[in-house]
């Protein structure tokens, strides 16, 4: 599942809805919702990927994460104008995600709390040096907060990853409207 | 997990919507030609997702958590560096919780 699905949030959503007999549909109807984040993150990556070969982007489009698209947005916002990083950093991902799949089912139980290292703030660090990346000045700071204020609501109400799509498309569209003017 | 036929075709179909979830965005704004709002709200989504990823995360790591944000955000502005920042941000989540045993 790690390789073939490859999105982390929904594999662990899959595996609380897996019994027997296996509601195939509404395990492939929640993976959707899920995953329907990737919608916008695609979307913003168009200007830089549509100068690739197709055939490369949808190749490479497999690979994106939260993650590895954070990655590749700092990057191409820092001036890199290749839109391969989007591979690179989701083959990495991807390669840690499979081998460590396999690991964890080989030593489950061998590894203790990986909390105690402050792993589990890694991500929250990368994504918040990203976001000072992102700042273009004051006019941000509307949608910004808007989005954090629909992601936390939304995430306390809601089950799964919708928060991420709620607070994405609440904030960007309070930006349009502002931008827009 | 037992691999049987319907487990592998579930899998199979976990895939392919989430590789449709993946490409949809992209495939999209190459059948149209955006409008000016359109583009407005294309470069807001960038900052709007990450702070919706960021948000909930840094509301439940507490005192400690809002600490180590300042810091890495700090950090971050002044290096324009992502390894630091996160380095520091790190270690001060894993030192407070080894003193002071709180999250």
């Amino acid at each position: 599942m790690s390789t073939i699905v490859f999105a982390g949030a929904s594999q662990l959503v899959a595996l609380g809805l897996w019994v027997t007999p296996l509601p195939a549909g509404a395990l492939i109807l929640t993976t959707l919702i899920v995953n329907l984040r990737h919608l916008l993150m695609g979307a913003s990556l168009h200007p830089w990927l549509s100068r690739l070969p197709s055939g490369r982007v949808y190749a490479s489009l497999f690979f994106m994460t939260d993650e590895s698209w954070a990655l590749t947005l700092g990057a191409l916002n820092d001036g890199m104008e290749d839109g391969a990083f989007l591979l690179g950093s989701g083959l990495t991902l991807f390669i840690f995600w499979g081998a460590a799949t396999a690991l964890g089912e080989l030593a489950s139980g061998l590894v203790s709390n990986p909390a105690q290292w402050g792993l589990d703030f890694a991500f929250t660090a990368v994504f918040l040096a990203l976001l000072v990346g992102l700042w273009r000045g004051k006019a941000d700071l509307l949608p910004w907060i808007v989005a954090a204020v629909v992601a936390i609501a939304a995430q306390h109400w809601l089950p799964g990853k919708w928060y991420i799509l709620l607070g994405g498309l609440a904030g960007s569209l309070i930006g349009a409207l502002r931008h827009g003017d | 997990m037992e691999i049987n036929l319907v487990a592998l075709l579930t899998i199979l179909g976990m895939g392919a919507v989430t590789y449709a979830t993946r490409i949809s965005g992209f495939w999209l704004l190459g059948r149209i030609t955006p409008t000016k709002r359109v583009s407005a709200w294309m470069s807001a989504i960038p900052g709007a997702v990450l702070v919706s990823l960021i948000a909930p995360a840094l509301l439940a790591a507490g005192v400690v958590g809002f600490i180590a944000a300042t810091v890495t955000v700090v950090i971050a502005a002044l290096t324009r560096r992502m390894l630091p920042a996160m380095v520091a941000g790190v270690a001060i989540v894993a030192v407070a919780r080894l003193l002071f045993h709180v999250n």
